[in-house]
């Protein structure tokens, strides 16, 4: 990486929006790298399928070229980003209602997933590459829990899992308090374990 | 911390939400109870799991797409920005062209307008003039200056001292003026001044002539044709008169008998000038409102010795404009060119009485004879050589 690639890398995402508002591309390309997968990750699994995961993460990055000038630099971008996130996929949602959910599977990810898994960003596991793929089994198991649950547990869960926003941001993006946004991420966990535990499988 | 709080501690504590004192709290309490401890490693399982799913990214489509918009509108950025500055420094930029022009057409107008009044030029151009030889000098006209004479020069702001110190002191013979007409001519221009064209007219006129004195410096052409240009259709020699005249004539000796009046004593006309006083007159047909034929009409260029071709020599010239444009019936031009060289001229100058005669026959060639018969009335109270003439014309006219 060049140095002012490397130099880019090093930003915080709000310095690099504000030298994408004076024209800079590549703080763009930067911002785009960091919230590539975690973003459409969590409007995959809150929309549940690609196409439309698809189409709203192209929305939502021409709303934040367009909308540019709007973002205040000293609010978080994470935010930001997944505010507008969240409102088309609740909009696209509302419009088209939750469908069967696809396969969450390796085999689904097909040309763009390399395998890579947000293990790493999750607190207090350690990553284990022997532990890295799931069975087969396993992975579709999770796959039918979470399209399962509940549209307002799935949003917050997965809010939580991809954004890394805290209990008290997504409550005020969701409109609800931190203690329900825990609530329902609690009831969600919960559902998950037993689901597998009924099915026979351990996490 | 009891189990209950532990348990609204727990998703804070599984997300890293925690402070370090109470982390460290839940930790205590976890290690001490077995089943918050197990409640709680069953959710990280659960968390643990699903982050092994693999992480599904956008289609490298539709990263191009946002990649390229991102792309397309920096480079919009840049170009609005570029657009900004562009209409900042527009307006500037065009004050400072149009600036820069008006400047340079000012200074050129400026360079130009000296032109008209190029005095070191007109000197210079005077200065080539050779004295003419005594053959050259018809003994009919009223002759004035030695030609030893040195012609006196002087820029345009010198004109007043430079009659009072030469001109009044001797003046030319052709130009023996009397001081009533000269000062009775005010009250006769103002009520012709309506005849007058707009006073732009002679602005023009002085511009046109510039590019003359112009060649007439760049090109050395004979001093003859230097110093009497072809008088315009456009009336615009009348500038180059009023140029000249602002250069006083030469000193003349004179030998008159009588002094005229307004001249100081002792001049006198010479020998050969005494004769012609009617000269003028006829040559400005006198007599008749009809215009001589150019052959009765004796050219000053001719009649004038070279070396006084200043001052009176332009005027003379000016004074063949008059009478080319009488003969060829352009009373209009013969008007205008007399009104402008009689405003310009000095009110005791010695040519003023010539130049109403043509005034006069203007006005008469122009069925004005009201006006003609004013500017005749005007001759014949004063005591010019044109005196008789006027009182001759004032009765074919049918004056009281």
């Amino acid at each position: 990486m060049s140095d002012r690639g490397q130099k880019f890398h090093d930003m915080t995402d709000e310095d690099l929006m504000a030298r994408y508002v004076r024209g800079e591309e590549m703080a763009f390309e930067v911002l785009l790298s960091r919230y590539r997968r975690p973003l459409f990750g969590f409007l995959y699994r809150y929309l549940g399928r690609r196409d439309k995961a698809e189409d709203v993460f192209q929305d939502v990055f021409f709303e934040v070229i367009r909308a540019r000038d709007v973002f205040r630099t000293d609010s978080k971008f994470s935010y930001w980003l997944y505010r507008i996130a969240r409102n088309r996929a609740v909009d696209r949602l509302r419009r088209n209602g939750f469908r069967e959910m696809d396969s969450l599977d390796v085999s689904v990810d097909r040309e763009d997933c390399d395998g890579e898994t947000r293990l790493n960003r999750v607190p207090g596991s350690n990553p284990n590459p022997e532990e890295e793929t799931l069975s087969h089994e396993l992975a579709t198991a999770l796959t039918e829990c979470l399209a399962s649950l509940p549209p307002e547990q799935r949003e917050v869960f997965w809010l939580k899992e991809q954004s890394g926003l805290t209990f008290a941001e997504i409550a005020e993006m969701t409109g609800t308090s931190p203690n329900t946004v825990k609530s329902r991420l609690r009831y969600a966990l919960e559902k998950i374990r037993a689901d597998l535990a009924a099915r026979g499988l351990q996490p | 911390m009891n189990c209950r709080r532990i348990d609204e501690l727990l998703l804070d504590y599984l997300y890293g939400e925690l402070p370090p004192d109470d982390t460290e709290a839940v930790r205590a309490h976890l290690a001490d109870c077995p089943r918050c401890a197990e409640q709680t490693a069953e959710l990280a399982r659960v968390r643990h799991v699903l982050a092994r799913l693999p992480e599904p990214g956008p289609s490298k489509m539709t990263v191009n797409r946002v990649l390229a918009q991102a792309r397309e509108q920096a480079e919009s950025r840049g170009a609005r920005w570029g657009m900004r500055w562009w209409k900042v420094l527009a307006p500037i930029c065009l004050m400072v062209v149009v600036g820069g022009l008006v400047l340079y057409q000012l200074r050129s107008g400026l360079v130009s307008y000296d032109m008209q009044v190029p005095v070191s030029e007109k000197t210079e151009v005077r200065k080539t003039v050779p004295p003419p030889s005594a053959e050259e000098r018809p003994a009919a006209v009223p002759s004035t200056a030695e030609p030893e004479a040195p012609a006196v020069r002087g820029p345009v702001e010198d004109r007043n001292v430079m009659f009072e110190s030469a001109d009044r002191s001797t003046p030319p013979k052709a130009f023996d003026t009397a001081a009533p007409l000269a000062k009775a001519s005010p009250e006769v221009l103002a009520t012709l001044e309506d005849a007058l064209p707009p006073a732009g007219d002679l602005e023009s006129a002085t511009v046109k002539i510039a590019p003359q004195a112009k060649r007439a410096k760049t090109a050395s052409p004979p001093p003859q044709t230097a110093s009497t240009p072809e008088p315009k259709e456009d009336g615009s020699v009348a500038t180059e008169t009023f140029q000249a005249l602002a250069a006083p004539p030469a000193p003349r000796p004179v030998g008159d008998k009588k002094p005229e009046a307004g001249l100081p004593a002792g001049a006198r006309r010479t020998p050969d000038e005494a004769a012609p006083d009617r000269a003028p007159a006829k040559m400005l047909g006198a007599g008749s409102a009809a215009p001589l034929p150019p052959t009765a009409r004796p050219t000053v260029q001719k009649d004038v010795p070279r070396a006084d071709r200043t001052a009176p020599d332009i005027l003379n010239k000016q004074i063949e404009t008059v009478e080319k444009a009488l003969a060829e019936g352009r009373f209009d031009q013969a008007l205008d060119l007399s009104l402008r060289v009689l405003r310009e001229l000095p009110m005791d100058h010695p040519g003023r009485p010539r130049i109403m005669l043509g005034l006069a026959q203007a006005y008469e060639g122009r069925g004005e004879s009201r006006q003609a018969r004013l500017v005749y009335r005007t001759l014949a109270e004063g005591t010019s050589e044109y005196r008789e003439l006027a009182r001759r014309k004032l009765t074919e006219l049918g004056d009281d």
